[in-house]
């Protein structure tokens, strides 16, 4: 047996050998919580292909992707800045610390008083949870960058915005994707979280209603979809980095997964 | 200032790093002005702005109360039994679930991470839960537990556990394989060396992951409170946006990032006291 081979079965014992006992297994018990896999399928087929798509998982698709583009997108290009202004960067420190370590969980209700119920109130909340570790590994990423190479584009006198776009901004990305890649969890989590408290449509709506409806194969499908969603968006995540970074050496080199 | 790329840090794990740097400690500069005055003279301005704004300024008709009416209440609401049992209820499920998690996760992390066939047999299902937000199965246990303080210790353990675990396996990828090889070439036991090596190896990724993940507990053990009304400062936020006083609510939630505050400052003291004999925390990065 080739080792790719050996590599891929490996892999695929452990899942196949869950899903056939949670099939099985399921079908023959009657628990109220757990109803048959088979069922569940089928309401995953009902719900998603394509039923409810435009009307849960759409509006869900469209908070999470506005608000962690408006969160990390004005968090790069204030990191950027504090970055290359040490003093103002230090008087916003505290300010920025405790704002930072305000559970964003809490916050909704503040969220909720000032912008009332919508997609607005959604999107901003999510920004704002998506802000702050790409804004932190921003100025850390802007920081790092060697002293001789700001020297070096000075004495070149490369333009203030050259400087920033092809100096600044390459060198600090390994330290934004890290940052990016943080702020895409807390994005999840916050949407789901947003939409349970908030909205009346969107996916985490629909599982919590599901759940307190008693409706506990929809739950298990929103919930298997949520999943479904979130390895997705980490796949493309990764795409765009292996991209974007493909000039950073040794930025993956995962000792486990070589072969 | 010494940032810390992630060249440093090949499996994309978060790397070992203290925050609050720049703050503390408090450094006196060869300059005449101390390096505190800024940061301390321009939160005094932005505050002064902020109370401004709010009552004088645009934002007067806003719902956003002045500094120092949140101040006020929070003064108020501090000095009441309430607020400690709700500070209580909060510290208690987030304490459970961030040790209960941390015990299984470790062990987990350095079973897998040492060992390939047991790695790539968990990697698909690992992969599929991973980005499964913790507050999304939420209704799920909420069927399984009932509402209660099981509720939040299960909800929060299980979003600390994959960090946890990721911390874990990127810890023991990141042990220097020369360090594997001499404890190999000294004849050293397998079972020593696993706890020796791996494990001490590990460490600081598990400290950093310790310290994220208290945290994320918090964030998470707010979240079911607010949302199925469980005894705590979530539930309390909660209670008060609902009642329509807002200036309690933003009272609140002060509170809640000055714990945050507290959290994040401990246990970065804590990582810095654990791990003082680690390369990472000497401060002198090339």
């Amino acid at each position: 047996m080739s080792k790719r081979v050996k590599n891929i079965l490996l892999q695929l014992w452990l899942p196949v050998l869950i899903v056939l006992v949670w099939w099985f297994g399921s079908a023959a018990a009657s628990s109220a919580f757990f109803p048959p896999l088979s069922d569940i399928v089928e309401g995953f087929r009902a719900n998603w292909l394509f039923e409810r798509v435009p009307t849960e998982f759409l509006p869900s698709v469209w908070r999470f992707l506005a608000g962690f583009a408006l969160g990390s997108v004005i968090a790069v290009i204030v990191g950027t800045i504090l970055g290359q202004v040490p003093w103002l960067y230090r008087s916003l420190r505290p300010t920025v610390d405790f704002l930072r370590s305000i559970p964003v969980t809490t916050l909704v209700s503040a969220f909720i008083i000032l912008f009332g119920f919508g997609n607005f109130m959604n999107i901003a909340y999510i920004a704002w949870a998506a802000f702050f570790p790409v804004l932190l590994n921003t100025v850390d990423g802007v920081l790092g960058i060697e002293p001789t190479q700001k020297d070096l584009a000075r004495t070149y006198q490369v333009s203030w915005w050259d400087r920033q776009v092809r100096m600044i901004l390459p060198a600090a990305s390994p330290q934004i994707f890290v940052g990016l890649r943080i702020s895409l969890a807390v994005a999840l989590l916050v949407m789901v979280y947003g939409e349970m408290v908030s909205t009346t449509d969107g996916l985490g709506f629909f599982i919590l209603f599901a759940q307190s409806t008693f409706r506990v194969v929809d739950m298990w499908s929103g919930i298997i979809l949520l999943g479904l969603l979130g390895l997705f968006v980490n796949l493309i995540f990764v795409a765009i980095e292996t991209r974007v970074l493909a000039w950073h050496r040794g930025w993956r080199a995962s000792v486990l997964e070589g072969s | 200032m010494t940032a810390v790329t992630s060249e440093q840090n090949p499996g994309g794990g978060v790397v070992p790093r203290p925050e609050f740097k720049n703050t503390f400690p408090v450094q006196i500069n060869t300059r005449r002005v101390p390096r505190w005055v800024l940061p301390t003279v321009a939160t005094i301005l932005i505050l002064l702005v902020q109370e401004w704004l709010t009552r004088w300024g645009p934002l007067a008709d806003s719902s956003l109360p002045p500094v120092s009416v949140i101040v006020q209440q929070l003064a108020v609401l501090v000095i009441t039994p309430e607020f400690w049992i709700a500070l209580g209820d909060t510290l208690q499920g987030w304490a459970i679930g961030l040790i209960a998690a941390t015990a299984v996760a470790v062990p987990f992390g350095l079973l897998l991470g040492t060992t390939r066939w047991l790695y790539l047999s968990f990697k698909l299902i690992i992969d599929f839960l991973r980005p499964i937000p913790s507050i999304a199965l939420l209704p799920l246990f909420i069927l399984i537990l009932g509402m209660g303080m099981t509720l939040k210790i299960w909800v929060v353990a299980i979003g600390v556990f994959f960090p946890m675990l990721f911390q874990t396996l990127y810890g023991v990828q990141d042990v220097d394989p020369v360090t594997r090889d001499t404890a190999r070439a000294y004849r050293i036991t397998p079972i020593r060396r696993f706890f020796i090596v791996e494990f001490m190896g590990a460490t600081p990724y598990i400290a950093t992951g310790v310290r994220l993940s208290a945290s994320v507990a918090l964030v998470v053990s707010v979240a079911v409170e607010l949302l199925v009304s469980v005894p705590g400062v979530g539930a309390e936020i909660f209670m008060a946006q609902n009642a329509g006083n807002i200036d309690l609510m933003y009272a609140w939630i002060a509170a809640t990032g000055l714990l945050g505050l507290l959290i994040a400052f401990v246990f970065i003291r804590l990582e810095k006291a654990a791990m003082h004999w680690h390369a990472s925390q000497r401060g002198v990065v090339a």
